[in-house]
C-alpha cells in the first residue's frame, strides 16, 4: 500500500478525531462559554444580572450604584473600548470595561 | 445666647445636596478640612425663627460603606451623634436607586428627615410620587422638594423645625423582615450574627447595622468588632461569615436593601422610556471618537463663552485705571497732597482695585460656565469621554475641563477644579494646572523667545509644550501616589445623570455669591502685595537706585546669578508671580528707562522698544535662563489666592509654590549653564 492510499484512508479518521476533540474541549469549558459577562453583551439588549464577582470593595461599589443580582437592565452602549453603559433602575450607569467583565448576565432572547 | 441646632446633609452625588446647602447658607459658609483628613468640609449656618442652624454638608457618596476617605468622614460624622437631624437627600426622578442611601442608613439611631429632591424633574418625566404614603410607611418626616426653586423653601423650614422638635429615627423592623425572608425567625445570617454579637454596643449603630457591615466585609467595622469582642464570640461570627451565605454577604445585604426600597416605591414607580434618558444626542456624546471631538467642541465653545463673559469686567478694570489715576493726580496736586500719598493711592489702591476687577472677571466667567455645564449634566459626560486618558495621571475624566480652561486663566481654572469629586483629585489637578500657561504667560514667553532667539522662537514653543507634558508626568509621579492612592484608582463606576434644564436664577445667585466672596479676598490680598512692593520700590526722586528693591536686589545678585538672573531679571521674575503684565512692566522700567516709577500695577504691552532694550543688555545664556524661569513661574497672585481657597490649607499652597519655584529655578539653572557652553 502506497503512501497516497494510506492518506486517503486515514484522513477521514483524522477529521473525525479533530471534530471530536473540539466538541470535548467545548464541553469541558461549557460553563465559561455559556456564562456571558456584561463586557461581551451586545448593544440594545435587555438582560438581568446573574452574578457579580470581585472583592468586597468592588461589590459594595457596584451594589450601591444599583446593580444587584436579579436587576433588569438594558445595555445601551458597549463598543469594546469605552466604559459599558447600562440603564438600570431609571439610571444610566457607566462601568469600566475591565470591571464589567466581572458582572455576569442572563440575556433575554 | 440663642439656640444652635446642627443639621447634616447626606446624599448621593447628583442628589442636589450642594444646591440645598448653598441656598440655605448663602454667604455664611466656610470651607475647610476635616481635622486630620484631606477631605473638604463645608459648613454653613442660617437663622430661622430666632434659632441658629449649623449646616454640615457631608461628602457625597453612594452608600455608607467605608471605601474611601470621603465615606469614612461621612460615617464618622454620623456616628459621632453631633447632628440634631440628618437630612437625607434623594433624587426623586431616580427614586429606587437613590433610596439605597436611606436603606443603608436603617439601623443608625439618629433623627432623620427624608427629602425627595427634584420633584419637578420627576413630575416632568410623568412620575407620580405619593409623598404621604412614603412618610406613613417609613414613619419619619418626608418632604417632596426641589432645591433649585427658592419659593419652595418655606415648606422645607416647616418640615425641618417639626423634625427637630419631635426627632424620629428609622425603624429597622421592616428591613429585618427582608433579611429573614422565608426562613423561620432567627435563622437568617443577620439574626445569627446579631445573636453572636451579644451585648456588643457601638454608639448610635444598632446591631442589625453592624451585622450588615460585617457581611459587607467593611474594614472599619470588622476591625472594631475584632478588637472589642471576646475570642469565642469572634470565632462564632467568623464561622457565620465563612459559611456559604456569609461569603456572598455584600450581595445578600444589597439585595435585601433594594427589596426594602422597592416596597416603598412600588406604588409610585412609572418607568421612563429609554429614548428619553439616552437620546441620540447622548449616543454621540459617549462615542469613543465622536464623543471626544464633541467634548473638544464644547470645551472650545466654553472657553470662548468665558472670554466673552469676562470681557465687560476686563474692559471696566482696564479702562478705569488711567482715568482714575489721572483724576487722583490732578485732585492731589490741586489740594497740595504729598506726592508720596498720591503715589500710594495710584499705585496701590487704584491700581490694585482695577487689577482685581480684571482678574476676577475671568474667574466669574469660568465659575458661571462650569456651573451651567454641571447643572445641565454635561460634566459627567466629560468624565466618561476622557476617563481612559486622564486615569493614567490619576484623575477623573472631567478634570480635562479645568485643565483646558487653564489656557484662559489659571486663577479661574483653579476654581473650576471644584467639579472633581475628591480632595486628593482636586489637589492633583491644582498641581498640574499651575504648569498650564494662561494667555498672558504665553504672550510673555513668546515675546521673550522671539526677542532673543528670533526665528528659533517656534522651536521654543514646541519645546514648551513638551516641557509641560513632561512636568505633568513629573507631578503625577511626585504627588499622584500620595494624593490619589493606588487603591482609590479603581475603574470608573458612575452614574450619567439625565440632562436638566438649568435654573438660571439660582445659578446666577450662586455664582454671584462666590464671585463676590473671591473678589473681596482677592482685593485684600492684591492690595497687601501691591503695598509691600510699593514700599520696596518707592523712591522720592524717582531714581531706581534709591529704592529698597535695588539695594536688596544688588545684595542677592551673586545668588541669583547662580540661576543666570541678574537682579533686574530676578525682580521681573518675582513680579511675574504677581502678574505676567507686572513682569513686563518691571522690565520696561528697568531696561527701557522710560522714567515711569516701577510698580506692579503698571501695565505695559510687549513693545518693540522693550525688545531692543532687552536684546542689547542681556546675554543669550541669561535670556535662556529667564525664559525657562518664566515658563514655570508661579501663575499669578490671584491664582495663589484661589489655590489657597481650593486647597484649604496654607501648607498645600506653600508646597505647590515651592515645587514650581524649584522647577522654574532648576530649569533656569540648567538653561543658563547649557547656554554658557553653547553661546
Amino acid at each position: 500500500m502506497g503512501y497516497k492510499s494510506f492518506r486517503i484512508v486515514v484522513s477521514p479518521f483524522g477529521a473525525v478525531f479533530c471534530a471530536g476533540f473540539g466538541y470535548f474541549w467545548r464541553m469541558k469549558n461549557a460553563e465559561f462559554v455559556d456564562r456571558l459577562s456584561l463586557a461581551e453583551m451586545g448593544e440594545n439588549r435587555c438582560g438581568t444580572v446573574a452574578q457579580i464577582e470581585g472583592d468586597s470593595r468592588f461589590i459594595s461599589r457596584i451594589v450601591s450604584i444599583g446593580l444587584t443580582p436579579g436587576s433588569a437592565f438594558t445595555l445601551l452602549k458597549n463598543d469594546g473600548r469605552s466604559p459599558v453603559l447600562v440603564f438600570c433602575r431609571d439610571t444610566v450607569i457607566a462601568v469600566n470595561h475591565k470591571e464589567s467583565s466581572q458582572i455576569f448576565v442572563k440575556v433575554e432572547l | 445666647m440663642s439656640e444652635i441646632k446642627t443639621i447634616a446633609l447626606l446624599g448621593q452625588p447628583n442628589s442636589g445636596k450642594s444646591t440645598l446647602f448653598n441656598n440655605l447658607t448663602g454667604l455664611h459658609q466656610r470651607v475647610g478640612n476635616w481635622p486630620g483628613k484631606t477631605v473638604e468640609q463645608a459648613e454653613g449656618s442660617f437663622v430661622f425663627d430666632g434659632v441658629t442652624y449649623k449646616v454640615v454638608d457631608l461628602p457625597g457618596s453612594y452608600g455608607l460603606s467605608a471605601n474611601s476617605e470621603e465615606e469614612v468622614v461621612t460615617r464618622d460624622y454620623i456616628q459621632s451623634g453631633k447632628a440634631d437631624l440628618v437630612c437625607i437627600l434623594v433624587d426623586a426622578s431616580q427614586l429606587e436607586r437613590s433610596l439605597y442611601m436611606l436603606a443603608d442608613f436603617v439601623g443608625i439611631r439618629m433623627p432623620v428627615m427624608l427629602v425627595l429632591n427634584m420633584m419637578d424633574v420627576a413630575e416632568a418625566a410623568g412620575k407620580k410620587i405619593d409623598v404621604s404614603a412614603i412618610e406613613k410607611r417609613l414613619g419619619v418626616p418626608v418632604l417632596g422638594f426641589s432645591a433649585a426653586e427658592t419659593e419652595r423653601y418655606p415648606e422645607f423650614f416647616k418640615k425641618m423645625v417639626s423634625a427637630i422638635k419631635t426627632p424620629v429615627c428609622l425603624d429597622s423592623g421592616s428591613l429585618r423582615e427582608e433579611f429573614v425572608g422565608e426562613k423561620s425567625n432567627g435563622e437568617d445570617v443577620v439574626s445569627r450574627i446579631e445573636v453572636a454579637l451579644g451585648d456588643f454596643e457601638y454608639g448610635v449603630c444598632e446591631k442589625i447595622w453592624i451585622a450588615e457591615k460585617l457581611l459587607e466585609k467593611d474594614k472599619l467595622i470588622c476591625g472594631v468588632v475584632n478588637e472589642m469582642l471576646p475570642f469565642a464570640r469572634k470565632n462564632a461570627i467568623d464561622a457565620i461569615l465563612d459559611s456559604e451565605e456569609g461569603r456572598d454577604g455584600g450581595i445578600l445585604t444589597g439585595e435585601a436593601k433594594y427589596r426594602w426600597v422597592s416596597k416603598i416605591v412600588r406604588e409610585s414607580a412609572t418607568p421612563k422610556s429609554i429614548e428619553k434618558v439616552f437620546s441620540k444626542w447622548d449616543r454621540i456624546a459617549t462615542h469613543h471618537i465622536k464623543g471626544k471631538f464633541f467634548a473638544f467642541g464644547i470645551m472650545v465653545v466654553s472657553l470662548v463663552a468665558c472670554m466673552i463673559l469676562a470681557f465687560p469686567g476686563m474692559g471696566i478694570g482696564f479702562g478705569m485705571q488711567p482715568v482714575l489715576q489721572s483724576l487722583v493726580e490732578r485732585a492731589g496736586n490741586a489740594l497740595g497732597v504729598w506726592p508720596v500719598v498720591i503715589s500710594f493711592i495710584n499705585l496701590v489702591l487704584v491700581g490694585g482695585t482695577c487689577i482685581t476687577i480684571c482678574m476676577t472677571s475671568f474667574i466669574f466667567a469660568i465659575i458661571f460656565v462650569f456651573r451651567i455645564l454641571e447643572e445641565i449634566g454635561y460634566m459627567a459626560r466629560f468624565s466618561y469621554a476622557f476617563d481612559n486618558w486622564l486615569s493614567r495621571l490619576g484623575l477623573q475624566g472631567k478634570a480635562i475641563m479645568p485643565l483646558f480652561s487653564g489656557i484662559g486663566c489659571t486663577a479661574g481654572a483653579v476654581c473650576g477644579t471644584r467639579v472633581l469629586d475628591t480632595r486628593g483629585q482636586r489637589l492633583l489637578a491644582l498641581v498640574l494646572l499651575w504648569a498650564i500657561p494662561c494667555g498672558s504667560k504665553v504672550a510673555v514667553v513668546l515675546f521673550l523667545a522671539s526677542t532673543f532667539f528670533g526665528s528659533a522662537a517656534p522651536l521654543f514653543g514646541i519645546g514648551y509644550v513638551a516641557l509641560i507634558f513632561a512636568s505633568f508626568y513629573l507631578s503625577s509621579r511626585l504627588f499622584g501616589k500620595k494624593l490619589v492612592p493606588q487603591n482609590e484608582r479603581v475603574g470608573m463606576i458612575m452614574e450619567l445623570p439625565p440632562y436638566h434644564k438649568p435654573h438660571w436664577k439660582m445659578i446666577a445667585a450662586m455664582v454671584g455669591r462666590s464671585t463676590w466672596g473671591i473678589f473681596k479676598k482677592a482685593l485684600k490680598m492684591i492690595l497687601m502685595v501691591a503695598a509691600l512692593f510699593w514700599a520696596l520700590s518707592y523712591a522720592g526722586d524717582g531714581n531706581v537706585e534709591n529704592t529698597l528693591l535695588y539695594k536688596i536686589g544688588n545684595a542677592i545678585e551673586p545668588v541669583t546669578m547662580f540661576f543666570g538672573m541678574r537682579w533686574e531679571l530676578f525682580v521681573s521674575y518675582l513680579g511675574g508671580m504677581f502678574s505676567k503684565e507686572a513682569s513686563l512692566g518691571i522690565m520696561s522700567t528697568l531696561f527701557n528707562h522710560t522714567g515711569e516709577a516701577f510698580s506692579l500695577v503698571t501695565r505695559v504691552a510687549a513693545s518693540e522698544n522693550l525688545g531692543e532694550a532687552l536684546a542689547s543688555t542681556i546675554t543669550k545664556p541669561e535670556a535662556l535662563a529667564f525664559l525657562f524661569a518664566s515658563m514655570f513661574n508661579v501663575p499669578c497672585v490671584l491664582a495663589m489666592g484661589t489655590t489657597y481657597r481650593e486647597a484649604g490649607s496654607f501648607k498645600w499652597l506653600a508646597t505647590i509654590m515651592g515645587y514650581y519655584l524649584a522647577l522654574s529655578l532648576g530649569l533656569a539653572f540648567i538653561g543658563y549653564h547649557i547656554g554658557l557652553l553653547i553661546f
